[in-house]
C-alpha cells in the first residue's frame, strides 16, 4: 500500500484557490481531507494530512458544469496536467459515453512528483429518493470531454460552507461527516481500487476522524462547537431534503452502529484515519471506540431527538 | 414475564418466565461470604428441581470482594457434589459495576429483555442490600449533615424515624459523637452538635469517605469536558432525564457552598450518587471507561452512598450534594489546606465555633 506524502493543508488550499479563476472562487467549495485539515489545522503547521486527491465541488448544481469546464481550461492552460494512468490520462470523445468518460483530475504543474491531484466534483440536482445516488455530467473542454460526478448526499456540502481567506469555502465538518453517514447505512461489501479497505469503512471512519478533532478543538479553545454538530445536521437535512428530512435522520446513524459493533471493521477504519486525517496524531483504538460512544450519543441519539 | 416469587414455586430473587424455552431462576446475592455462595447455589438447585415449568438456574454473587479464582473454586467444588441431572442446569456469574462475568459457560437465555430484567434485579438487590443496614456511620452523617445546614436538632426518636436505623445503632452512634465531645448533654431532647470543630468534622468526613463505595472514570481520548463543563451537561440532561438522585459534589460542591473559598482548579468531577444507579454516565459521556488502576488519573468519580441530606433539603431538586460529601471528597483529593478551609467556613456558616 502507498503512504501519501503529509501536505500541509493552509498550502495546499492557497495554491488551489490561486489557480483558479477569480470569478469562478465563489462557486467552488472544497471537500474531503483538505477542507477538514484545513478546518482544524490551519492554525497549526506542525499538522498535516496525507491525502492523494483534492475535491473541488461546483455549486450550485445549475452552474456547475460551465464552472467546471472554465475551471478545467484555464488549469491545462497553466500547465497543470491530467493524472496518468491508463484510465485518466486522455480526455474522452464527443461520441463516449458520459460513463466512459474520464473524471477531471489535474496534478498542478512544475511538481512532477506531485503526491496530490485536483478532482472536479458536482453539487447534486435536487433531492430525488428513487434516484440514482451517483450522477454523471460531461463537461466539454479545450482539449476534449470529460465527466464530473454528483453524489446524493454531497448537497450537505453545499449548507453554510465556511469562508476561508483564499475566496474558496470549504464544507462543514458536520456536513460532510452526515454525507458520510448517510452514504453508508451500512457496512458494504465495496473496496478502494487498490487496496484492501473497505469503502464504508474509510468513510465512516472519517466520519470519527472529524468528530474526534471536533471534540478535541473544542476542549482546546473552550468552544462548543460538537455540541451544535446534532441541531447543525438536522437544520441541513431539512433545508436540502424537506419532507424525507425525518426519514433520512432516523437512518443517520445505522452504518455507525454497524462499524462500531465489528472490531475487525472498526480497526481498519482507523488504520486508514491514521494515514489520511490524523496522520499527525496516532489515535489509539480505545480512543476512537470512546469518540464512537461519544458520536452516538451526542450527535445520533440527539438527531434522532429531532425526529420526534 | 419477570415475578419475584409470584407463583408457589421456591423464592428466587428474579423468576423469568421464558415462553421460549425453560423458565430462568436467578438467585442474586451480594456477599463477601464464601458460605452465602454456597448456601445461594444449594437453594438454586434447590429451586430448579421443584419449579412447576422447567427451569434452569442462575446464580450471581454482585459487587463481591471474592476473587474470581475464589468463586471459580466454590463453583468447581459445588459441581463436584451437585446431581449429574442438575449441575448442568445451573450457572454462576460475578456482576461488577452493571457488568455480568460468567464463571464457566455463559446461560443460554441472552435475549435483551431478559438482560434488561437481569441487570435490574441486580442493581435493585445490591442497593436494597445497600439500604437495609444503616450504619452506625450513616446515622452521624445524617446529623453532622443537619447540623451543618444550620437546622433545628433532632431527638433520637427523629434521627431513627428519618435514617431508619435501629434503636442499637442509632444510639451507638450517638455515644460514639458523646465520646468524642461532639455531643454533649442529656440524651432524652434534641441532640445538639455543640461540640463540632472543623477538626473534628475532617475527622468524620474521612469516615464518611472510607464507608461508601467510589467508581471511577476515565477518558481515553485525553479529551473529556472540564470538570465544569461536565457538571453543567449533567445539570442539563438532569432536566431532561430522571436523573435527580445525582448531586455535584467534591471540589465544584464545596465552590457551590462558598464560591469565596480559595481551592484551585477542580481535577475532576466528584458526584455523589443516593440510588446506586450509574447508567447516567453513558449519557453524560459515553467516552469515559470505568477503572479499577489507581495509576490512571480519573477524570469523573462516582461515590455511591446514602444521601445524608435532611430530608427537607433532599425533597427539593437540590443540585449540590451534601456538605460532608463535599468535605469527604476535598479529603479524599488530598487537598487539606483546602479541607481545612472548607470545613472552617461550613461550621462558621452553621453557626458552629470555627
Amino acid at each position: 500500500m502507498r503512504v501519501e506524502a503529509a501536505l500541509s493543508p493552509a498550502d495546499v488550499l492557497a495554491q488551489v484557490a490561486a489557480a483558479l479563476p477569480a470569478d469562478v472562487r465563489g462557486n467552488v467549495i472544497i471537500i474531503g481531507s483538505l477542507a477538514a485539515g484545513y478546518h482544524f489545522f490551519s492554525g497549526d503547521g506542525g499538522r498535516a494530512i496525507r491525502t492523494k486527491d483534492v475535491d473541488c465541488l461546483f455549486s450550485p448544481h445549475s452552474k456547475a458544469i460551465a464552472a467546471a469546464a472554465e475551471v478545467a481550461d484555464q488549469l491545462i492552460r497553466a500547465d497543470w496536467k491530467l493524472r496518468e494512468g491508463p484510465d485518466w490520462s486522455q480526455p474522452g470523445k464527443t461520441d463516449d459515453e458520459e460513463k466512459d468518460l474520464p473524471m477531471v483530475r489535474l496534478r498542478p504543474p512544475g511538481e512532477a512528483a506531485a503526491s496530490w491531484f485536483l478532482e472536479l466534483l458536482s453539487a447534486p440536482p435536487a433531492f430525488d429518493p428513487g434516484a440514482p445516488g451517483k450522477n454523471l455530467r460531461r463537461v466539454e473542454t479545450s482539449i476534449g470531454h470529460f465527466a464530473i460526478c454528483s453524489f446524493a448526499f454531497l448537497a450537505l456540502a453545499e449548507w453554510r460552507p465556511l469562508d476561508t481567506a483564499h475566496g474558496v469555502r470549504i464544507a462543514r465538518p458536520e456536513m460532510m461527516a452526515l454525507a458520510n453517514l448517510l452514504h453508508h447505512p451500512a457496512i458494504g461489501a465495496a473496496l478502494i481500487a487498490g487496496t484492501d479497505w473497505n469503502r464504508s469503512n474509510k468513510d465512516l471512519g472519517r466520519v470519527l476522524a472529524l468528530a474526534y478533532l471536533a471534540i478535541q478543538r473544542d476542549r482546546r479553545d473552550g468552544t462548543a462547537e460538537f455540541d451544535a454538530w446534532a441541531e447543525r445536521m438536522w437544520r441541513a437535512l431539512q433545508d436540502k431534503f424537506g419532507g424525507h428530512a425525518p426519514q433520512l435522520a432516523a437512518r443517520a446513524g445505522a452504518g455507525m452502529s454497524a462499524l462500531l459493533a465489528s472490531p475487525a471493521d472498526l480497526n481498519q477504519a482507523l488504520r486508514i484515519a491514521n494515514l489520511g486525517l490524523l496522520a499527525s496524531m496516532d489515535v489509539s483504538l480505545e480512543a476512537f471506540r470512546a469518540t464512537g460512544a461519544r458520536f452516538m450519543v451526542e450527535v445520533i441519539d440527539e438527531l434522532e431527538q429531532f425526529v420526534q | 414475564m419477570v415475578g419475584r416469587n409470584f407463583t408457589e414455586d421456591p423464592p428466587v430473587s428474579l423468576h423469568w418466565n421464558n415462553p421460549a424455552g425453560p423458565d430462568v431462576l436467578t438467585e442474586i446475592r451480594r456477599t463477601n461470604s464464601v458460605r452465602d455462595v454456597r448456601e445461594a447455589l444449594v437453594a438454586l438447585a434447590y429451586a430448579v428441581t421443584s419449579t412447576s415449568r422447567p427451569s434452569t438456574g442462575l446464580c450471581v454473587i454482585a459487587d463481591s470482594r471474592l476473587s474470581d479464582g475464589r468463586l471459580r473454586a466454590e463453583w468447581e467444588r459445588f459441581r463436584g457434589i451437585v446431581r449429574s441431572d442438575i449441575g448442568p442446569r445451573l450457572y454462576l456469574a460475578a456482576a461488577k459495576n452493571g457488568e455480568l462475568m460468567y464463571l464457566e459457560g455463559a446461560h443460554p437465555v441472552t435475549s435483551d429483555a431478559f438482560m434488561r430484567a437481569l441487570l435490574a434485579a441486580v442493581h435493585a438487590e445490591s442497593f436494597a442490600a445497600g439500604g437495609k443496614r444503616v450504619t452506625r456511620q450513616q446515622v452521624k452523617a445524617a446529623l453532622v449533615e443537619r447540623a451543618l445546614w444550620g437546622l433545628p436538632p433532632l431527638t433520637l426518636a427523629d434521627l431513627r424515624r428519618q435514617t431508619g436505623a435501629s434503636y442499637q445503632t442509632a444510639d451507638a452512634a450517638l455515644v460514639e459523637l458523646q465520646m468524642t465531645d461532639v455531643v454533649s448533654g442529656m440524651r432524652d431532647g434534641p441532640i445538639l452538635l455543640n461540640g463540632l470543630r472543623p477538626h473534628l468534622l475532617r475527622k468524620l468526613a474521612d469516615e464518611h469517605a472510607s464507608a461508601r463505595r467510589s467508581v471511577r472514570f476515565v477518558d481515553p481520548t485525553g479529551d473529556a469536558r472540564a470538570p465544569g463543563a461536565m457538571a453543567e451537561r449533567l445539570l442539563s440532561l438532569r432536566r431532561r432525564h430522571d436523573w435527580h438522585k445525582v448531586a455535584v459534589a467534591g471540589v465544584l460542591g464545596a465552590w457551590r457552598y462558598f464560591p469565596d473559598i480559595n481551592i484551585t482548579a477542580a481535577p475532576r468531577l466528584d458526584l455523589s450518587v443516593y440510588d446506586g444507579d450509574q447508567s447516567f454516565v453513558a449519557r453524560l459521556d459515553a467516552g469515559l471507561v470505568s477503572t479499577d488502576d489507581p495509576s490512571r488519573k480519573p477524570v469523573l468519580v462516582l461515590h455511591m452512598q446514602r444521601d445524608c441530606r435532611p430530608p427537607e433539603v433532599a425533597a427539593r431538586p437540590y443540585t449540590t450534594a451534601a456538605r460532608l460529601d463535599c468535605l469527604a471528597d476535598l479529603e479524599e483529593l488530598g487537598l487539606q489546606a483546602d479541607a481545612r478551609e472548607f470545613a472552617h467556613a461550613l461550621c462558621r456558616l452553621a453557626g458552629l465555633a470555627a
